[in-house]
């Protein structure tokens, strides 16, 4: 799978309790400046800025330039794209997709059904 | 969202393997099915700042987005207003930038002033990740992902339910905001 690179540096991102720390409080507010979200933190803001590179490397977090202050945002795709290869590739097909297919048939046979009644009588 | 009238701004961001301009160019190509939107199709008098655009569903029998094109920067910036024609809440304002970096391309979707608590709200955060992680998927495969697929094949069986408030003669051009 060639998404495995990008995928392998969202594990490794959130392979650090302080980067899932950190990733906890920029979800928490988004757009917080680099600043801010340092002084949660005991450690030396040069050691939360390689952390955030490292969450920026794995597109966990976005930084944006706002005059000075570079504000910072949660980004859930990488995460949804691991859900979805262990989830919806798979047990979504054979246990939501293939019984909502039948469900939805059902449905919908029923809704033209009432919809012929509708113009018959009509 | 602290009695907030807007949700908070947010980024739905992904690394595309593919040049800038292609990527440009499959998310603007207009009047064909664009799977990564549930098949909807761009339809505008004309695509370009100013002008309305919608998202048509079902065929163009139905109108499944409305809103105003407010900027556009080939190939590298769109920016709109976006409104649901299935719910009733106002329309928020959707951005798509794509940066080049190595010959790859770094696509962000950013919504803003989604009105809070609204099913907007939830519907646009749902919606954007979709989006996002299938259109990479469809720019570098040719194909969404498998779980898209299967939604697209559930809705194209639920086309004949779709509210008739969503019939395209309710909704001109300038219903646009």
């Amino acid at each position: 799978m060639s998404d495995d690179r990008d995928m392998e540096a969202v594990f490794q991102a959130l392979a650090h309790k302080s980067r899932r720390r950190m990733l906890d409080i920029v979800k928490e507010s988004p757009g917080i400046g680099v600043g801010h979200l340092a002084s949660e933190f005991d450690v030396s803001r040069v050691a939360v800025i390689k952390h955030l590179a490292v969450l920026e490397e794995a597109m966990l977090v976005v930084s944006e330039k706002d005059g000075r202050t570079r504000r910072l945002y949660f980004n859930a795709v990488p995460i949804q794209m691991i859900y979805d290869r262990w989830t919806s590739e798979y047990s979504a097909y054979w246990s939501g997709g293939v019984a909502g297919l039948k469900y939805l048939s059902e449905i919908r046979a029923r809704h033209e059904e009432s919809e012929r009644k509708k113009r018959t009588k009509g | 969202m602290n009695g907030k009238k807007f949700a908070d701004r947010a980024v739905y961001k992904v690394m595309i393997d593919a040049p800038i301009e292609t990527v440009w160019s499959e998310l603007v190509k207009q009047n064909t099915p664009r799977p990564f939107i549930w098949d909807g199709e761009w339809d505008a008098p004309e695509f370009s700042a100013g002008n309305p655009y919608r998202v048509m569903a079902n065929n163009g029998k139905a109108v499944a987005v409305i809103g105003r094109i407010l900027e556009m920067d080939p190939p590298r910036r769109l920016v709109t207003t976006f409104r649901l024609t299935s719910l009733p809440d106002p329309a928020s304002k959707v951005t798509y930038t794509l940066t080049e970096k190595d010959g790859k391309t770094e696509f962000s979707l950013v919504t803003e002033n989604v009105p809070a608590g609204t099913k907007s709200e939830k519907s646009m955060a749902d919606g954007a990740k979709f989006i996002v992680e299938n259109f990479k998927a469809y720019v570098e495969t040719g194909k969404v992902t498998f779980g898209a697929r299967m939604m697209l094949a559930v809705y194209s069986l639920m086309a004949p339910m779709m509210p008739k408030s969503m019939r395209t003669e309710n909704w001109p051009y300038d219903k646009a905001e």
